[in-house]
């Protein structure tokens, strides 16, 4: 019987793990009903299975073998007002109209199966999956100008990013010294998604006056879809100092994920008829010819594949909990993450078919793409409070304050993470029975603004690396569990 | 019971958290194109070329571009509208064929967007847009009147401007002659580099055909241009005086000094037929092999110095009289825009009214002003409105 109900719960994880590796996130919020409940200050904590993600150690004090569900509902709200200039110039973006994301809701799951095999209890292994990183919009942010002329018009999905990391997490945990110090380790592996359409302005490389604006820059439109595998570690210790004081903290180790997957590269070229004139002469030479080509407003690109490596930086927490009594929770989190080993995005095409190659620059048209980040490291404060109201209900309360690590010089709308964030969260719990209980968490994103003035290539590539615009962010996010204890 | 309260209130709390976030927020329409005018070319035979050196015209007939107002109608009796004169400047680079004007070409294509938007938007009136071509086979005539490229001044001017206003339907291939206001208070005329020095040029020698003249980065003080004689001594690599009269219009196409200088020799300096190559082009120019001034070939270039022509009474009269505009650029190869800064500095001094802006461009592979001359015509346009007058007899 304990046999096939480990399997038929090792099942759900497992599907649940496919399912939602079509979810999106970037470094989310915490993961958990009972801990986003109470702001992601649960490294002192961790007693559950999702506690595996904020501190494998905590696993070890697990009353019960549990098996966990959660699912979350995000609602991004990013509001993106481009004005995508430089020195007063604008490129067909759409400069000064409110953009938002097409997409309204994103759906994540969890879940999570441990096991204490041994007699005295000291020993938990089992397996934590989970989404940690999302980055999800889509918007239409570019329209060819109007006297760029082209005969086609460029798609309304000309600026989207998704991003996942979903997290398999075998982890084992165990305490000793009389139950006072615990010590737990996973090992996580990691598959990262990639869908990213872009608008990218490559220069026109041919001479005056062909190059003249709006001709001096072409709108490249970027498709890249792929997935890949890495692996990390995540390990904590727990240490209890009194009945009332339980400290806690762990090490996410960096984690580099090689994606591939394919790709399409489209360059809209404008349309010039006072150009095309130019050649209707039949001694045109090839050259000649070749720019009549180029100037007839033609979609051009190539379809392959690419690779890109992602390197999700390492982060350090530690947190504390105090039990001020047997009802109360107070806790509180400090996390430091190396967003600086956050690497470039090398984007490298490769096996590339391209639908007509008459021009002689092509390969100086269509170039890999660099994103460089130069993000910073930063640190993220939580809070957060647990109050049993009686035998049935439990109410919890966070607040998270979260700082933006990306520089204005390379903030764009790849991830819109516009500024310090300010997390406030509410929960409850509610016990069914001995076996059965029930989380739920709410949480108000509220994100400070930003405004890009001006445009920076911080790595001399010949492409602006930022998004000229006023950026604002809002998320509302809803995560439900159920807890089954056996 | 209490359960049952708190079951309802997290619920309702929920939804209504769930509602807010999940309100459909729908995106403003992406603006539409506003309704387009149409550029219609005509061919003319130029009285001025007839009969000019073979060498630097070889095609007396030439093109000009119109641009009219969207929902102007060819085949109706409509309304008139005013003129402005766009003169093209000059450039062009390897394997390109100067013998159309290549400015015209791309002004053709892109003003049109610029007028299209403001018209639409009510910025400036509507009006008809005239870009001729006045290239020739090395360069651009400089608008001057030349015994060797052609009496451009005299052709773009008195000509171009009885032609434009008594053009007919067939010429237009498009079913009828332009409804012009024929009237100096509803024509203008602005250009760009040695456009620039064309309008300006052709407002001082006719002070009855135009209310408004405009310059974008114009060589408007000639003084300035002997800076670019030793970048053509180096561009040919000539040290010698048999280098110097072996040059040819060989390879002309990569070599933007060349093509400047001697386009100015063309108009400014002809010369009788030597033995030399250079010789043989007819053209003079105005320094040595060690970069020396020829005086008596400097002063003929002198001799079309606009900065010199304000010291005449008549030229600085007629341009007193005009609504003047000018733009320079941070960024110009052949230092025009300084040329241009100095003419205004002139027009300061002499008490001279004039309208100026300056502009800076951003930095790129491509970049100098010449790339953004589709964003300045757009302030070239809204000047020249102010001093259009239409049908009704309002500016």
């Amino acid at each position: 019987m304990e046999l096939r109900k480990v399997a038929l719960l090792t099942l759900i994880v497992a599907v649940l793990s496919y399912g939602a590796a079509l979810a999106g996130g970037w470094q989310y919020s915490g993961v958990g009903a009972r801990a986003k409940a109470m702001g992601g200050a649960y490294r002192g904590i961790a007693d559950d299975g999702i506690g595996a993600y904020y501190n494998p150690a905590g696993l070890a004090f697990l009353q019960q073998n549990i098996f966990n569900l959660t699912g979350e509902v995000s609602s991004p709200r990013p509001t993106v007002t481009p004005d995508f200039k430089a020195n007063g110039y604008g490129f067909g973006y759409l400069d000064g109209q409110k953009r938002y994301t097409k997409d309204n809701s994103y759906l994540m799951g969890e879940a999570s199966l441990f096991f204490r095999p041994t007699k005295d209890n000291n020993f938990v292994f089992g397996l934590a999956f989970f989404q940690g990183y999302d980055q999800n919009t889509t918007m239409n942010l570019y329209q060819l100008s109007p006297a760029y002329n082209s005969k086609i018009q460029i798609s309304d999905v000309n600026h989207r990013s998704n991003f996942d990391v979903i997290t398999w997490q075998p982890t084992a945990a165990m305490k000793f010294s009389h139950d006072r110090v615990a010590i737990g380790v996973g090992l996580q592996i990691n598959r990262g998604d990639i869908l990213v359409d872009q608008v990218r302005l490559v220069d026109n490389p041919y001479p005056y006056p062909l190059n003249v604006r709006p001709y001096d820059k072409f709108a490249e439109l970027y498709s890249v879809d792929g997935y890949g595998f890495g692996v990390g570690a995540n390990v904590g210790v727990q240490f209890k100092v009194s009945p009332k004081v339980t400290i806690g903290a762990n090490y996410v180790s960096a984690s580099k994920i090689k994606m591939t997957g394919d790709s399409k590269e489209r360059i809209y070229l404008p349309f010039n008829d006072g150009f095309a004139h130019l050649y209707m002469d039949p001694q045109a030479n090839a050259y000649q010819r070749e720019v009549d080509s180029t100037f007839k407003g033609a979609l051009i690109g190539n379809i392959g594949e690419f690779e890109v490596e992602m390197k999700l930086p390492s982060e350090f927490g530690v947190g504390f909990a105090y039990h001020p009594n047997e009802k109360t929770i107070v806790s509180a989190d400090l996390v430091y993450t190396r967003w600086s080993e956050f690497e470039d995005f090398q984007i490298k095409f490769k096996n590339r078919m391209a639908n007509q190659k008459y021009i002689a620059h092509w390969d100086a048209m269509f170039t890999d793409v660099t994103v460089p980040f130069q993000w910073k490291d930063k640190i993220k404060i939580s809070v957060g409070l647990e109050k049993i109201l009686n035998e049935r209900w439990t109410y919890r309360g966070g607040y998270m304050f979260d700082q933006s690590p990306i520089p204005d010089e390379t903030f764009n709308q790849l991830f819109l993470d516009t500024g310090t964030k300010h997390h406030f969260n509410a929960g409850a719990g509610f016990k069914l029975n001995e076996r059965v209980s029930f989380d739920a968490a709410l949480e108000l994103v509220v994100y400070s603004s930003r405004t890009i003035s001006t445009l920076a290539d911080v790595n001399n590539d010949g492409y602006w690396d930022n998004f000229g615009g006023e950026f604002k962010n809002l998320s509302f996010n809803s995560t439900w569990a159920l807890n089954y204890r056996f | 019971m209490k359960s049952v309260y708190r079951i309802i209130g997290m619920s309702m709390l929920a939804i209504i958290t769930l509602s807010i976030g999940c309100v459909k927020r729908d995106n403003p329409a992406v603006p539409e194109t506003p309704p387009a005018g149409l550029v219609a070319w005509f061919t003319h035979q130029y009285d001025g070329l007839t009969g000019t050196n073979s060498i630097w015209n070889r095609y007396p007939s030439r093109r000009v571009a119109v641009y009219t107002p969207p929902g102007y109608d060819f085949e109706k009796v409509g309304p008139r509208y005013p003129t402005l004169y766009l003169l093209p400047g000059f450039d062009g680079e390897p394997s390109f064929n100067f013998e159309y004007g290549n400015e015209t070409y791309y002004l053709a294509a892109s003003v049109a967007k610029v007028a299209d938007r403001l018209i639409a938007s009510g910025e400036i009136k509507p009006l008809f847009i005239v870009m001729p071509d006045a290239a020739i086979p090395y360069g651009g005539s400089f608008y001057a009147n030349s015994t060797l490229a052609g009496k451009w001044e005299d052709m773009m001017s008195v000509e171009l401007v009885h032609k434009i206003d008594t053009l007919t339907t067939t010429e237009t291939r498009t079913g009828s002659g332009l409804r012009t206001l024929a009237a100096k208070e509803s024509r203008a005329i602005g250009g760009h580099s040695s456009g620039g020095y064309g309008a300006i040029r052709i407002a001082m020698d006719n002070d009855s055909l135009f209310n408004s003249v405009s310059a974008i980065d114009a060589p408007l003080a000639l003084t300035g241009i002997q800076e670019l004689f030793g970048a053509y001594l180096n561009e040919s690599g000539i040290t010698t005086e048999e280098q110097y009269q072996a040059t040819d219009t060989a390879g002309f196409r990569a070599k933007p000094y060349k093509i400047l200088i001697y386009s100015m020799a063309a108009t400014f300096s002809p010369a009788p037929k030597t033995g030399s190559k250079l010789g043989n082009l007819q053209i003079s120019l105005p320094f040595d092999y060690h970069d020396n001034l020829v005086d008596s070939i400097w002063s003929k270039w002198m001799a079309n110095d606009m900065y010199s022509w304000l010291n005449n009474a008549t030229y600085k009269s007629a341009l007193a009289n005009q609504n003047l505009y000018f733009e320079t650029s941070d960024h110009d190869v052949n230092m025009f825009n300084q040329q241009t800064r100095l003419f205004e500095q002139k027009l300061t001094s002499l008490g001279i009214n004039y309208q100026s802006a300056t502009f800076s461009i951003y930095a790129g592979a491509n970049a100098q002003s010449r790339t953004f001359l589709y964003d300045r015509l757009e302030y070239i346009l809204k000047f020249h409105n102010k001093y259009l007058r239409d049908r009704d007899g309002k500016y």
